[in-house]
């Protein structure tokens, strides 16, 4: 390829269409260096540095990233994130695999339901997580008065280290389960009906025709799905910032969140760069991680 | 063709960068050159009723200041010293704002408050008439670093009707014969409760969005100890006095239930909550209350007397304001006799000339003046105000933690002081 486009400038006619090529994306390019790639670069040098808000900074070369590796709370941080990711991911594709499963057959209605999912979707995060905050309320949220009709005495869902974080997870799959579940309707009724046909005359059941029909035929969105959901998951800030802040005793501190906190709160700018490129990390070695792995399980893919 | 294409997409991305610079142009039109176009931003954190005040004092220092416009923006107080300080690394302060006790060690030590001491040669501002202890926040060395306008003690607001209810003697009453403690306190909140789902009424709530912890340190005040020392160097709430203030409220809210869990929002205007603390600058909310009556008492008292947090919240210039001089004409209107006067409406006034005058307890729907006297201007001498930290955000944090652990009930009260101490100790060091 390399050797192809080096012979191809040679001519002047051809340095004039690389020209018009870099003038046509120049638009984006620009775009990307001042607003992307610039400022990822300057995070990257602040994150070299003991960097406040105001007044100078001082170069301090890797010892923010040191002071990461000996942090506590950043550790417990990265637990918070792991065990969200975790917790969220794995409940997330299932609940929308099993609603596309309902919801892929064309009954008549059946659009009320898929709209009914997919509208959270459509809502602003933060009113999602304002209406939830309030209906986890612990003597007057709607949650506990339910469970008050059946005299159960409901928990004080966001005020106890052990519920926070399943309350928010559960807040965050309902937020985005429809979108999941959009991309597997669409998969589903993709597979051609003549292996569904072959299926059936070679006598497998419904449990088998899933297993070894739909389920191989979808992966390619299962793994998009798992990859998307991971990346967002990784990055959750929005429902922890409006339903518990970090709390109670930093339990759903996840890391987005904790480097929002020193930077805005603490303003240990360049800490927070830091932490940030270990989030950027993270992301990307998963990411990786997940692309390797994809040649082992996911099947049906058009180019490969 | 190629060519044509060229030229047109460098025409447009000419045109996008002219269209960036655009703003920043004229922007420096802006500055002094043209006297009639400067324009002063304040900023606050006030609600409403506080702004209308600001509309009168503004558009008469307008008429009096031909040329210079004034813009005021309000900011909720939770964001309020972030955005100052992200404001100022932008290099895009106001010229004039609002700052509170809490800010003030933050904001001297990034140096962007400009000295104001000037005020104390001008006869006709008259600055030895503000209470020389209200201005001891202000000052660094031989500089003035803002002006008070307003020195709150918190208080308690209570809802009469409830007291009335249950066949409680009110709190004023019991406090002018000196029993007004916590144990009554207590005893009252229990039994103003009702905790039927239906008609849910709560005894008290010392938490306005669950971060007001700071108000809890009366009790231990009121023992003659507190969350910490004088300079605050050493955490010292780990006592007998700040275990009994985690009790006090554990009671209160899982046993008694007469205290709001966490996270809840009762408000006091709402009618379903006995007694609520407050800076006395509330009284602007609670003087549009329709349903039920109410009024202002003192802090329970332990014994060492009764002893209420002070608040300050005072004006500030800063250092590289475009406008200073203009700033400084402004300041000077917010914060003179007239200015100050008109502030009283809802703030406790800086200045004795103010503060003992008629117009300041005579408002209109206010509380009965002899419960101002005696929870407000009889309270104040005794009020104690919680030092400053530079690392106050961090401190705040490791306390808010502690109070995290007694709502998920994760931990004793004396284990729970303990762990606050450790924390709260690590960031002092």
């Amino acid at each position: 390829m390399n050797r192809k486009v080096k012979r191809r400038n040679k001519g002047p006619l051809a340095r004039e269409a690389q020209v018009t090529g870099w003038l046509f994306i120049s638009p984006m390019l620009l775009g990307f260096t001042l607003l992307l790639l610039f400022p990822m670069g300057k995070a990257l040098y602040m994150s070299l540095n003991d960097w406040p808000l105001l007044g100078g900074h001082r170069f301090v070369g890797l010892d923010n990233y040191k002071d990461i590796a000996v942090d506590p709370l950043f550790w417990k941080v990265f637990g918070n994130t792991a065990y969200f990711t975790l917790g969220l991911v794995p409940f997330n594709i299932v609940l929308a695999l099993m609603l596309a499963l309902l919801l892929s057959r064309s009954l008549k209605g059946i659009g009320i339901f898929r709209t009914a999912i997919f509208v959270p979707v459509m809502t602003s995060l933060i009113v999602w997580s304002i209406v939830w905050k309030y209906m986890f309320a612990t003597d007057s949220g709607l949650i506990n008065q339910l469970l008050m009709l059946f005299n159960i005495k409901g928990a004080a869902w966001l005020y106890d280290e052990r519920l926070a974080m399943p309350a928010v997870i559960v807040t965050s799959v309902l937020k985005n389960v429809g979108l999941n579940m959009v991309l597997f309707i669409a998969a589903i009724q993709q597979v051609s009906r003549s292996l569904y046909e072959a299926a059936e005359l070679d006598g497998a059941g419904k449990t088998k025709t899933f297993f070894n029909v739909t389920l191989p035929m979808i992966t390619p969105t299962v793994f998009l799905t798992v990859v998307m959901t991971v990346i967002g998951s990784l990055k959750v800030f929005g429902q922890i910032y409006v339903m518990t802040q970090g709390g109670p005793s930093n339990s759903t501190k996840v890391l987005v969140y904790y480097i929002w906190e020193k930077a805005f709160k603490l303003f240990q700018m360049g800490y927070a760069s830091a932490l940030a490129f270990v989030l950027f990390f993270v992301v990307l070695i998963l990411t990786l991680l997940q692309w390797q792995l994809r040649k082992r399980w996911v099947f049906n893919e058009g180019d490969a | 063709m190629k060519k044509a294409g060229a030229v047109l997409l460098s025409a447009m991305l000419l045109g996008l960068t002219a269209g960036c610079a655009k703003p920043a142009a004229s922007g420096n039109a802006e500055s002094p050159g043209k006297q009639e176009d400067v324009e002063l931003k304040f900023l606050m954190w006030g609600n409403q009723g506080h702004m209308d005040v600001y509309n009168k004092l503004i558009s008469q220092f307008e008429a009096d200041n031909p040329g210079i416009k004034v813009t005021m923006d309000s900011v909720p107080f939770t964001d309020y010293q972030q955005k100052i300080s992200v404001l100022a690394a932008g290099k895009s302060l106001p010229d004039i704002a609002w700052v509170s006790e809490r800010m003030i060690p933050q904001f001297k030590a990034n140096g962007i408050l400009a000295d104001v001491s000037s005020f104390k040669d001008d006869a006709s501002f008259n600055l030895d008439d503000y209470i020389p202890s209200t201005l001891d926040l202000f000052r660094d060395g031989d500089q003035l670093l803002g002006l008070p306008f307003s020195t709150p003690p918190v208080v308690m607001f209570y809802n009469k009707t409830l007291f009335d209810k249950a066949n409680l003697t009110d709190p004023n009453t019991l406090a002018s014969e000196g029993k007004w403690t916590w144990k009554t306190f207590e005893e009252s909140a229990k039994a103003i409760a009702v905790k039927d789902a239906g008609g849910r009424v709560y005894g008290a709530n010392f938490f306005r969005d669950w971060k007001t912890w700071a108000i809890l340190s009366s009790y231990a005040w009121s023992y003659g100890s507190g969350p910490f020392n004088e300079d605050l160097t050493a955490f010292t709430w780990n006592d007998q006095y700040g275990v009994e203030t985690m009790e006090l409220l554990e009671r209160m809210m899982y046993e008694d239930e007469s205290h709001p869990k966490a996270g809840e929002q009762i408000s006091f205007d709402a009618g379903n909550l006995g007694m609520f603390f407050d800076n006395y600058s509330y009284v602007s909310k609670a003087r549009d209350i329709k349903g039920f009556e109410w009024s202002i008492a003192p802090m329970p008292s332990g014994s060492a007397g009764s002893v209420p947090m002070l608040g300050q919240a005072g004006y500030t210039l800063f250092k590289d304001s475009k406008h200073p001089e203009e700033a400084k004409k402004l300041l000077k209107l917010f914060a003179s006799q007239s200015g100050i006067e008109a502030t009283s409406t809802y703030f406790v006034p800086p200045r004795t000339s103010v503060l003992n005058s008629d117009a300041f307890l005579n408002q209109p729907n206010n509380p009965p003046a002899e419960h101002i006297v005696q929870a407000v201007i009889d309270e104040m001498p005794k009020a104690r105000i919680i030092p400053g930290h530079i690392r106050w955000q961090d401190i705040d944090n490791a306390v808010l933690q502690g109070f995290d652990r007694l709502f998920g009930r994760s931990a004793s009260a004396k284990d729970n002081m303990a762990k606050m101490q450790s924390d709260v100790e690590a960031i002092l060091k």
